[in-house]
């Protein structure tokens, strides 16, 4: 009896200490970095805080194309702060829902205003052009 | 108010475009736009395109956006704000997907013919009463009237386009559905733009007297 006990409780230790696995395939948050020229942000520091902590949640490096993976666990703004060796960096927002599900996130400037810049310029660009026609053929 | 891609039947937006550029070789033989005014054309043109892209959330749900379509009408004359508002609808259609290309000839009748035409006539009738009370109206009824348009087209596309067994092929939504949620919060935004078009004008008036129609 004695016997059996002491291999039963080696057995759950040695359960304890095995690393059991599961895959998932959705259920997770990716995040793509580029430069404002598309060049890459591989094999770059990051660190993600969870809503209201101060402790990193999540800490690591983005992967070959740039880009990192977590799986939310709780409601409200989640912080990821990625740093580049070459001292750029950014601090993205991202919001998850009560389904722990991505419910939006904070564009970067140059992002969230190119469509006006890029269309005023070619507004402007496009008078300018009449313009000078418009003077060629007044002379 | 800027229909995408998929919602419109050709047999809505052929028609429509071939329309679209009948207008739009008219507004090129008759905009008067000499060249000491096309700066203030483009300058009113880039505020249009940037209002354009806001989005007011407005209750229930939808948002709403200014055009700037009163102000151009009042300041450059019919045609010219008509050819200014083709090329920015042009512009956010092409490169933007700010409302569809097969639907770029519904958006130039309704918001650049329609809108300004409105705008116009509207403002020249009620001026003679009180230029302030004329511009605020030029300036909600160049967006009601643009909206108004948009709704009807939109409404009438599951009696245009629909299978054997009378399903819409194209927008689902009637009238009865279009014209409450498209023209209701234009008729409460249309005051935004009613006072936005009495202050640009007036301050156009005052610092760029220039670049004012003067008809």
């Amino acid at each position: 009896m004695r016997v059996f006990l002491a291999l039963f409780a080696l057995v759950s230790l040695l359960g304890a200490h095995d690393l059991v696995h599961r895959v998932f395939h959705s259920e997770c948050i990716a995040v793509s970095f580029a430069y404002a020229d598309q060049s890459d942000f591989s094999y770059q520091a990051y660190e993600l805080y969870a809503p209201g902590e101060t402790i990193p949640y999540q800490v690591g490096r983005t992967d070959k194309s740039s880009s990192l993976c977590f799986r939310p666990t709780k409601q409200g703004v989640w912080t990821l702060k990625a740093f580049g060796e070459d001292g750029h960096g950014a601090a993205v927002e991202i919001t998850v829902d009560e389904h722990l599900a991505l419910s939006g996130y904070a564009q970067p400037l140059y992002e969230k205003f190119q469509k006006i810049f890029v269309g005023l310029a070619l507004i402007f660009a496009l008078f300018c052009t009449l313009y000078l026609y418009k003077k060629r053929r007044s002379k | 108010m800027h229909i995408p891609d998929g919602f419109l039947s050709p047999a809505t937006y052929l028609p429509a475009t071939a329309v679209a550029a009948g207008l739009i070789i008219l507004a090129l033989k008759r905009a008067e736009l000499d060249a000491d005014r096309i700066a203030g054309v483009a300058a009113i043109s880039a505020f249009s395109f940037v209002a354009m892209l806001f989005a007011i959330p407005m209750p229930g749900g939808t948002s709403v956006h200014l055009g700037g379509v009163g102000l151009m009408a009042v300041l450059f004359g019919p045609w010219t704000a008509f050819g200014a508002l083709s090329l920015v609808l042009l512009v956010q259609a092409l490169l933007f997907g700010e409302g569809g290309i097969t639907a770029y000839g519904v958006h130039v009748i309704a918001i650049a013919f329609a809108g300004t035409l409105s705008a116009y006539g509207i403002y020249h009738f009620l001026k003679r009463v009180s230029e302030s009370i004329a511009l605020f109206a030029a300036g909600w009824i160049g967006l009601v009237v643009p909206a108004v348009i948009v709704a009807a087209v939109l409404g009438i596309q599951p009696l245009i386009a629909h299978d054997a067994w009378g399903k819409p092929l194209f927008f689902p939504f009637g009238l009865e559905v279009t014209l409450p949620s498209i023209v209701i919060p234009h008729l409460i935004a249309g005051l935004a733009e009613g006072a936005v078009t009495v202050m640009m004008v007036r301050f156009v008036k005052r610092y760029f007297k220039g670049v004012f129609y003067a008809a």
